[in-house]
């Protein structure tokens, strides 16, 4: 199965602002699309979807070609479905009733009771909140058979406690899936979790492509809208403990504690670490407030125009990274294939909610 | 009541639900088609559909009757379908009509399909609606006070109206002779006890349409 995407949109948005896309997307597991607002996410999902007709631009599924010169399938015809960011519910139906309007759609019993509506069933879309509203919104998505499913944004519109009420579920359908999954988002936190794959999205073009961790550990740089990502690490679960409020994990041979119980996230937990809140030893610390230390090997070092100095960190093969400035690293006589000893704030972990 | 009161009352009330009926089937595709077009014909014909509102009905009337008659292409082929001249009838009654009461159901529900929200649609697209399926079961529902409102506008204005009726009905009794033309007649022969009553009869039934109309539009709001 593949899905290819090839050609120049101008979006007419402003004069220079091209689509501009030649890439293969990943038809398994979930595909995050991040990116800063305005870098052609969106544009690209209505693409895939048939919503926005650019003869110039292809779009193949699975050797079907949905798109292309003399090819047009409309929207209806694509065998995708899609939760907008906005609920965008029939007003003239129910619940009840904009769920059973899918033509098509699977088992709407089912669906009230996975996406919890029960309560919900005859009111109107004006009588629901924001949250009940999107939450309707994707039981009735996910109720049409699709062979790719996309969510553009589907946490955005919402405040902070609906969005926090949503996110797991949202997680777990895509999780739960079986299709190729497509989430547009300018959040990286709310996909960190979930994501198998990552795309990042920049001023039209695809600026990065491949494992979250390799891609957010590639693009941790001080010009980036990303610099807030760090790096993300994939953890085991070992316990929790109790008198300390503290779990802990374990990469490779080393523990990582992290405050509260994250035993319901399972067996592994994704973590993510800014570079600024990792901080280097030559030696490993003996008496130090911070509970995470990681013992490392250096794979690399570049310098940014700004004076910092990235570290890139080989921790039980995963990437960690660490931002420092020239002088510790000229004091500590840094350079790659040197083991040393990442000091991480235990603060600084944060593994997302699912 | 007099015989030819309940005559006219019969054609009037039957000559505006016909006509109603036509535009409620005729009217939603075409002002959607108006709402949603970018083609650059567009503009002639909004122009067309409210040509009824500035023209004087008798001119209207006259190009309708020269269309109807035997010798005009609708007329030709209506006596070549049926055997039977077109114009002085009923049906051309309700061709006139169509045309006349055209733009006022056409224009509120252009108007209100024009605030159609684009996500709306797009989220029934993708949801697997076809352009067919979206118009019949997403906009015709959620605009149903505006046609609501157009059908009712519609049929008020076909019971209003005179000048077109005379130049294509003309006044036969039972067949063409609308509530309109018999009051005129009454207050031709100066018959105004009669007249009052026709009058009056047209004045109630247009006031408690609309008032009925008004009524429910709120509530539903």
């Amino acid at each position: 199965m593949s899905l290819d995407v090839r050609g120049t949109v101008d979006l007419g948005t402003c004069p220079q602002f091209k689509l501009d896309i030649d890439a293969k997307l990943p038809t398994a597991g979930i595909t995050a699309v991040i990116g800063a607002s305005g870098c052609g996410k969106t544009s690209l999902l209505r693409l895939l979807a048939g919503l926005d007709r650019h003869e110039d631009f292809e779009v193949e599924f699975d050797g079907d070609c949905w798109q292309g010169a003399h090819v047009w399938r409309p929207p209806h015809e694509r065998p995708i479905t899609m939760v907008p960011q906005h609920p965008m519910l029939f007003p003239h139906l129910s619940v009840l009733g904009n769920l059973r309007c899918v033509p098509g759609g699977g088992d709407t019993h089912l669906a009230i009771e996975r996406f919890g509506l029960a309560s919900l069933s005859r009111r109107y879309p004006d009588r629901l909140s924001g949250g009940e509203q999107q939450r309707v919104a994707l039981a009735r998505a996910f109720l049409k058979p699709a062979k790719l499913w996309m969510l553009d944004e589907p946490l955005a519109s919402l405040d902070p406690i609906a969005r926090a009420d949503l996110a797991p579920l949202v997680a777990q359908v895509c999780r739960a899936a079986g299709q190729p999954v497509i989430y547009v988002t300018h959040s990286l936190t709310e996909v960190l979790q979930i994501a198998d794959h990552l795309l990042v999205m920049e001023g039209g073009h695809i600026i990065g492509s491949g494992r979250p961790e390799e891609v957010a550990a590639h693009l941790d740089h001080p010009l980036s809208p990303l610099i807030e990502v760090g790096t993300i690490l994939d953890c085991t679960f070992v316990r929790y403990h109790n008198e300390h409020d503290l779990s802990e994990l374990r990469i490779g041979d080393a523990a990582i504690w992290i405050r509260g119980n994250v035993e319901d996230h399972g067996k592994m937990v994704r973590v993510q670490i800014p570079a600024r809140d990792v901080a280097l030893a030559s030696t490993h610390p003996a008496d130090t407030s911070v509970l995470n230390v990681l013992p490392v090997t250096i794979t690399d070092l570049t310098t940014a125009p700004n004076g910092d100095v990235t570290v890139d960190l080989d921790c039980a093969d995963q990437t960690l990274r660490a931002r420092i400035t020239t002088l510790s690293a000229e004091r500590m006589r840094l350079g790659p294939g040197k083991e040393i000893f990442a000091m991480i704030k235990s603060v600084a972990l944060e593994p997302r909610r699912d | 009541m007099n015989p030819d009161l309940l005559q006219s009352l019969a054609v009037t009330a039957s000559l505006a639900a016909i006509t109603t009926a036509c535009l409620m089937l005729l009217t939603p595709p075409l002002a959607w088609w108006l709402a949603r077009t970018r083609h650059p014909v567009r503009p002639l014909v909004e122009a067309l559909v409210a040509l009824p509102l500035v023209l004087p009905p008798t001119v209207l009337g006259f190009y309708l009757l020269l269309f109807m008659s035997r010798d005009g292409i609708l007329g030709g082929l209506w006596h070549t379908a049926t055997g039977e001249s077109l114009a002085f009838t009923f049906s051309a009654l309700v061709i006139g009509s169509v045309v006349y009461s055209l733009p006022f159901v056409a224009q509120p529900i252009a108007a209100s399909f024009r605030t159609t929200e684009p996500g709306l649609l797009d989220a029934a697209s993708v949801l697997g609606f076809s352009p067919r399926q979206r118009f019949l079961r997403i906009v015709l529902p959620v605009h149903r006070r505006a046609l609501l409102a157009g059908a009712v506008l519609g049929f008020a204005h076909t019971i209003g109206e005179f000048g077109i009726v005379l130049m294509i009905g003309g006044n036969i009794p039972g067949e063409t002779r609308v509530l309109s033309i018999l009051l005129f007649d009454q207050v031709e022969a100066l018959n105004y006890a009669s007249a009052h009553l026709t009058a009056g009869i047209l004045l109630l039934i247009s006031l408690i349409t609309l008032t009925f109309t008004y009524a429910y539009l709120r509530r539903e709001s």
